[in-house]
């Protein structure tokens, strides 16, 4: 397992890049800062599990909290409203 | 596209840019010079070529799409991994895969209750046993969903996708071969309907 880089209320900002493969790091969210809100665990990295390797070592998975209105230009919600979503630790750097 | 209605075609002389002669050049030495390592083969290019969403595919120059195929082929090999390819890449401008729609305009969405059909359950079934057998993993069942050309993704339901992506998924294992797979889809075709 790959050591975590990163505890919660860490600022983490998602790696901007649009590499071909299968990603779980949704399109809408890459370049966007966030907080940490807890470390899930460590799983195979579904990037090579997906070209039928063994992803080893496991790769940290965070939750990572988004305010919207910094995701959304647009956003007419609450200021208050989150999102939040699982990333893992090689698609974070610290803010 | 053979047979397809088409304009004219212009030949015309032209010269390679450089950037494409180091495309080629690089495509074969790593289809293996005589003595060296094979990293991959003529035909998995041309799959990974053939394989590209049309629009893009449409879009793209000859060599574009060699340098596309290679990056395919070189993650499906190992030779690179995804996340050598994304840091490098970083910064640079990229498209959104198509099903990957978080935050695109959508219609309400209607939550409904509904059964499963009978073969939507056993196509389910089959994927978990496959998995358990590990001729299959999650990953590679999503991978091979995500890469279905965006046309076929929107027409089709559910579980469809999971069959298409169930077949290819067998053929790149070398369970099936595309060969079996063609000559039994003739069988079931000449079947009495009744």
């Amino acid at each position: 397992m790959i050591p975590p880089r990163f505890k919660t209320g860490d600022r983490v900002r998602v790696m901007k890049s649009y590499p071909p493969g299968h990603l779980r790091t949704p399109y809408y969210i890459r370049g966007c800062e966030g907080e940490v809100e807890r470390l899930c665990g460590a799983f195979p990295n579904p990037e090579e599990l997906a070209q039928m390797r063994d992803g080893l070592p496991a790769q940290p998975l965070y939750r990572v909290r988004f305010r919207q209105s910094e995701v959304w230009p647009d956003y007419r919600g609450a200021a208050a409203d989150v999102v939040e979503i699982e990333i893992y630790q090689h698609w974070l750097e610290p803010a | 596209m053979g047979g397809m209605a088409a304009g004219r075609v212009e030949p015309t002389e032209h010269d390679y840019e450089e950037w494409e002669r180091r495309v080629d050049a690089m495509a074969v030495l790593l289809w293996g010079l005589k003595g060296t390592k094979k990293l991959m083969t003529v035909d998995e290019h041309r799959r990974a070529i053939e394989s590209m969403p049309p629009e893009a595919y449409d879009a793209m120059s000859y060599y574009e799409r060699w340098v596309m195929a290679l990056a395919q082929c070189l993650l499906q090999r190992g030779v690179i991994t995804t996340e050598e390819l994304a840091r490098r890449m970083a910064g640079a401008a990229g498209s959104r895969s198509h099903h990957d729609m978080g935050g695109l305009p959508a219609k309400r969405v209607k939550p409904s209750e509904h059964d499963y059909a009978d073969w939507e359950r056993r196509v389910d079934a089959l994927a978990v046993l496959l998995g358990s057998m590990k001729i299959l993993s999650v990953d590679q069942r999503r991978k091979n969903i995500e890469t279905l050309p965006p046309e076929a993704y929107d027409a089709l339901s559910y579980y469809e996708r999971w069959v298409m992506s169930l077949a290819q998924s067998l053929i790149q294992r070398g369970v099936v071969t595309s060969a079996e797979i063609a000559r039994k889809m003739l069988e079931v075709e000449k079947r009495d309907p009744a």
